[in-house]
């Protein structure tokens, strides 16, 4: 049985709410959505809360949904949903986040003997929260662009003109930074 | 940075690849289950106490109407006075009435401040003929006369 018979299998269990389906689902696709949600908010609690909201939202939303092309992509467009929603939740409180950011990166700075490592980790938050995602999903999950079109509700040129965009907005700010 | 634009993305693969090595622990189905019965005592208790405000918003209004008597005011108009029945009303016979003098107890409404010599419409619980004449033959319940008042 194919990788995509198994997601069609776990999304047709979701879609009649078999608990299973949901277990297996977790155990499948819950490591790979995160690092995606660590990747994109830089706070383990905020990430860890933005999977479980993904996984509940997919267990309501599986009835709704037709034509789905990839579990995987479908779970992380739920989830780059989920991450905005806690990014702008955190815009209210900006004061507090700035400071929790930065010391958040302060710890994380600790983390990696790679100094390249450390560039890319600071600058990565600095994105805009649409360059982050369709960076996040090129080339940290490696979607093709019409995958990421999909996961994210946007064009496919949209898509195209965001990565490029991503690219040279990050290598302008690691530069600034080095 | 002076690497191409394919190097680049190959660093940027790579080093996502191992940020996210960094990345908490992924949840358990557990949890996820936990969240999804939590939610539905949620829901359950939301709609149920919806139900209760709702419950005693109503019982508090029809308490407060029933202990409340309508109240009713009395008109006394001078002669000449004519009166249409309501279309709706089952009033026999439609044509106009004349009627001398007579006395309206109508039910309190804004309608009742209507100017001397204007037509309104007042809902009327019953109506009295007065001294001058005869008692109209239109039905003392639930009519909606169209009264002509006269310049007093």
């Amino acid at each position: 049985m194919t990788s995509k018979d198994n997601d069609v299998r776990l999304f047709e269990g979701l879609r009649r709410r078999e608990p299973e389906a949901l277990t297996t689902a977790v155990q499948t696709y819950g490591p790979v959505l995160i690092r995606a949600a660590w990747l994109y908010l830089a706070d383990a609690h905020a990430a860890e809360d933005a999977v479980q909201e993904t996984f509940l939202a997919a267990w309501d939303g599986a009835k709704r949904t037709r034509g789905l092309t990839s579990l995987r992509a479908w779970l992380l467009g739920i989830l780059t949903n989920r991450c905005r929603k806690h990014i702008r939740t955190a815009q209210r409180r900006r004061k507090r986040e700035q400071r929790f950011l930065e010391q958040n990166a302060a710890l994380s700075k600790s983390n990696f003997s790679d100094p390249r490592l450390e560039k890319l980790q600071s600058a990565l938050p600095r994105l805009d929260g649409p360059l982050r995602e369709v960076v996040i999903l090129r080339y940290w999950q490696k979607l093709s662009v019409q995958e990421t079109a999909a996961a994210l509700g946007i064009p496919e040129g949209t898509v195209k003109s965001r990565t490029h965009a991503a690219i040279t907005r990050l290598r302008d700010i690691m530069e600034t930074n080095a | 940075m002076n690497v191409d634009q394919n190097q680049f993305e190959q660093y940027l693969s790579d080093s996502l690849d191992a940020i996210s090595q960094s990345a908490p622990a992924a949840p358990r189905a557990e949890q996820i289950f936990r969240r999804l019965r939590r939610r539905k005592i949620r829901r359950v208790g939301g709609v149920v106490t919806v139900l209760v405000l709702l419950a005693c918003g109503l019982s508090t209004l029809v308490f407060h109407r029933i202990s409340q008597p309508v109240p009713t005011e009395t008109i006394v108009v001078q002669a000449p006075i004519r009166i249409e029945a309501a279309r709706n009303a089952r009033a026999q016979p439609a044509r106009p009435w004349r009627i001398p003098a007579m006395k309206l107890t109508a039910l309190s409404s804004p309608s009742l401040k209507v100017q001397d010599g204007l037509t309104a419409d007042i809902p009327v619980s019953s109506i009295t003929a007065g001294t001058q004449g005869a008692s109209p033959n239109i039905p003392t319940r639930f009519v909606t006369p169209r009264v002509s008042l006269p310049k007093l």
